[in-house]
């Protein structure tokens, strides 16, 4: 490897002046996102104005960042065959060098990408504890209608020893459409040995309500849901709590996210650089963006759009996965091979 | 004494290109760029390659150089072939276009181009502002190449080539773009070149080029070898010789041409460019 090869192909994939607008531009986004979060809405879940500057940021960053590297890395082996060869083959040299120099080039202009990112969305951040999606709970599904008593149910798959201090049950309550706009609802969460807690919010739509699972809580759990006042019918479909444990900070939240923008940007870039190297850029540019897209084989681009999803949440998105993992190393070590057979065809034409 | 560069029976072809191209569907043509070339060359020894347009010089070049694979044939480099550094690294080479990274300054590119040469970073230093210095573009050293004009870029170029005091010097159209000074560099560089013993192989459409700084010319046509000699020999023998006069007013070239004339002999007025290879190429076609 050459580090001036690598700083020559980094600086073609991500031009530096566009690098440094962007990260300004993400950070003036990150600054100024709180104020369009709707007041008092961040009181209701603490990490969801967090949550909200995260979806916000990577969103730009997304059309920022993406076609500019997948572009720019599709086109690293036209560059090649129009003028590099010319003085780079002739010197004492193997080609394996600049195919490792352009794949580390690759490497830090995705780390520098989704680095600008994670600081722009982590840097304003409140540092709300994140707690992490582990499972959705099993339970029956409710209808609650005006005049109608307390819903109690026994969550037998649930031991609350188990959880670490800090869990929480996340609760998705509706309201049933044509009853009325919205209803208060009072959710309660009960140990074995009688430890409780409490919240109690205004539900319309869909709507996010955290449980918090009290400290030292041991045994089952019982939960209990009730209409406070009148409103309309509260339903709570299946599958709509789930268990959330601390998953370990702000900032490890912020380097989790860190990598998983980082994989999906390398192999995206990587992708489109051996593609490149074997159709016309346009067209390899074409296909991995195909791929990126929301709705694509989300293990190509480390299941990123699953990930952004919870992170508008105010969730931390699970960790990333050994298949996310080997699928990104898989495609970074694919478009490196067809990178570097493309570049000992010589040229098609005199 | 071991040859510094030996062709055999070098054939290339280039496949024409075609939207199927990535699927092979369809019938591919192909080009015959080179065909059966032998060519051999002794240590100190300067060769010009002429030929037409298309005749296959700059694809030579290109494979003596490491860039093109050839399809046939052999080419050893200092007894190795063109695939190992340590051959590569005893060639310098001025390509025809002047390919250099556009986003980088003459200097930072120089510094790249010495490094992946193996040199550390005292003789690195000292080599690239040296080689700046002597293309006479010291004052635009941070200047990026992308800015340089073609001219500054061929002097760039001629740095390039000559950064690692090479033994076997490529050189494709050496003087396209160079002004009256870079033609005087140039010349320069090749006397510098020759003094240490190094080879010179390059490629020109110029009788003046060829004439000047070749021992040997060969002439290429239609990707063979159609001549292959001294300048004189292949060029023009001593009943074909080119004068250059200056400061002489038409009234006095006309009194010239008249004097030529009476002596059998004809004077053949190029006010600009010169002679050039199409009467040759003509007679060598017309010999078949």
């Amino acid at each position: 490897m050459s580090a001036g090869l690598v700083r020559l192909s980094l600086w073609r994939v991500l031009p530096r002046s566009f690098w440094i607008g962007a990260t300004a531009l993400l950070l003036v986004l990150a600054w100024r996102v709180p104020e369009s979060v709707p007041e008092g809405l961040e009181t209701v879940l603490p990490a969801l104005a967090d949550g909200h500057r995260r979806q916000t940021v990577w969103a730009l960053a997304l059309v920022l960042f993406l076609p500019l590297l997948v572009s720019r890395s599709a086109g690293l082996a036209r560059t090649w065959r129009a003028s590099d060869v010319d003085w780079f083959a002739p010197l004492p040299v193997a080609r394996s060098r600049y195919v490792l120099s352009s794949s580390a080039a690759l490497a830090l202009a995705a780390f520098l990408a989704a680095g600008s990112t994670t600081l722009a969305s982590e840097l304003f951040a409140a540092g709300t504890p994140a707690r992490r999606v582990v499972r959705t709970l099993e339970h029956p599904a409710f209808l609650a209608v005006e005049g109608h008593g307390p819903l109690r149910w026994s969550q037998a798959d649930l031991d609350l020893g188990a959880c670490a201090p800090g869990s929480a049950l996340l609760l998705r309550p509706t309201v049933a459409p044509g009853s009325g706009p919205a209803v208060t609802v009072r959710a309660t969460l009960e140990d074995a040995h009688g430890q409780r807690s409490s919240t109690e919010q205004r539900v319309f739509g869909r709507t996010r309500l955290l449980l918090p699972i009290p400290a030292g809580a041991r045994g089952a759990a019982s939960v209990t849901l009730e209409r406070v006042g009148p409103g309309a019918v509260l339903a709570l479909p299946r599958e709509s709590i789930d268990l959330l444990l601390p998953s370990g900070g702000a900032t490890r939240m912020g380097l989790e996210l860190l990598l998983r923008l980082f994989l999906a940007f390398l192999a995206w870039s990587a992708l489109a650089c051996g593609l490149g190297a074997w159709m016309r850029p346009v067209y390899a540019t074409g296909t991995t963006l195909a791929l990126a897209l929301p709705g694509g084989p989300q293990m190509v681009g480390a299941n990123l759009a699953e990930a952004w999803r919870l992170a508008g949440e105010g969730l931390a998105p699970p960790a990333i996965g050994t298949e996310e993992l080997l699928v990104a190393l898989a495609l970074c070590a694919a478009g490196s091979l067809l990178f570097a057979r493309a570049l000992g065809r010589g040229r098609e034409e005199p | 004494m071991p040859l510094v560069l030996e062709i055999r029976g070098l054939g290339k072809s280039f496949g024409a290109r075609s939207s199927l191209a990535l699927l092979r569907l369809g019938g591919r043509r192909r080009l015959q760029v080179l065909a059966g070339v032998d060519l051999a060359l002794e240590p100190g020894a300067r060769v010009g390659l002429c030929g037409p347009n298309g005749s296959g010089k700059s694809t030579l070049l290109r494979i003596v150089a490491g860039i093109e694979p050839p399809d046939t044939g052999l080419v050893r480099l200092f007894g190795a072939t063109p695939a190992d550094p340590a051959a590569r690294r005893r060639i310098g080479f001025l390509p025809e276009a002047s390919p250099f990274p556009a986003e980088l300054s003459a200097r930072a590119a120089l510094e790249l181009f010495a490094s992946l040469h193996g040199f550390g970073r005292r003789e690195r230093h000292a080599r690239v502002a040296a080689s700046l210095e002597r293309v006479g573009l010291a004052d635009q050293a941070a200047r990026a190449l992308g800015r340089f004009s073609k001219g500054m870029l061929r002097r760039f170029g001629l740095a390039h080539a000559f950064l690692a005091e090479p033994d076997l010097v490529l050189l494709d159209e050496p003087t396209a773009g160079l002004d009256a000074a870079g033609h005087v560099l140039l010349d320069e560089l090749l006397r510098e070149s020759a003094a240490r013993g190094a080879t010179l192989l390059f490629a020109s459409h110029h009788y003046e080029d060829v004439a000047r700084h070749a021992e040997r010319v060969v002439v290429l046509v239609d990707g063979r070898i159609v001549a292959d000699g001294t300048p004189a020999g292949v060029l023009g023998g001593p009943e074909r010789t080119l004068l250059e006069i200056e400061g002489l007013d038409a009234t006095a070239i006309a009194e010239l041409a008249r004097e030529v004339a009476r002596r059998g002999g004809r004077v053949v007025e190029r006010h600009a460019g010169g002679p050039d290879l199409v009467d040759l190429l003509r007679r060598s076609r017309e010999r078949g």
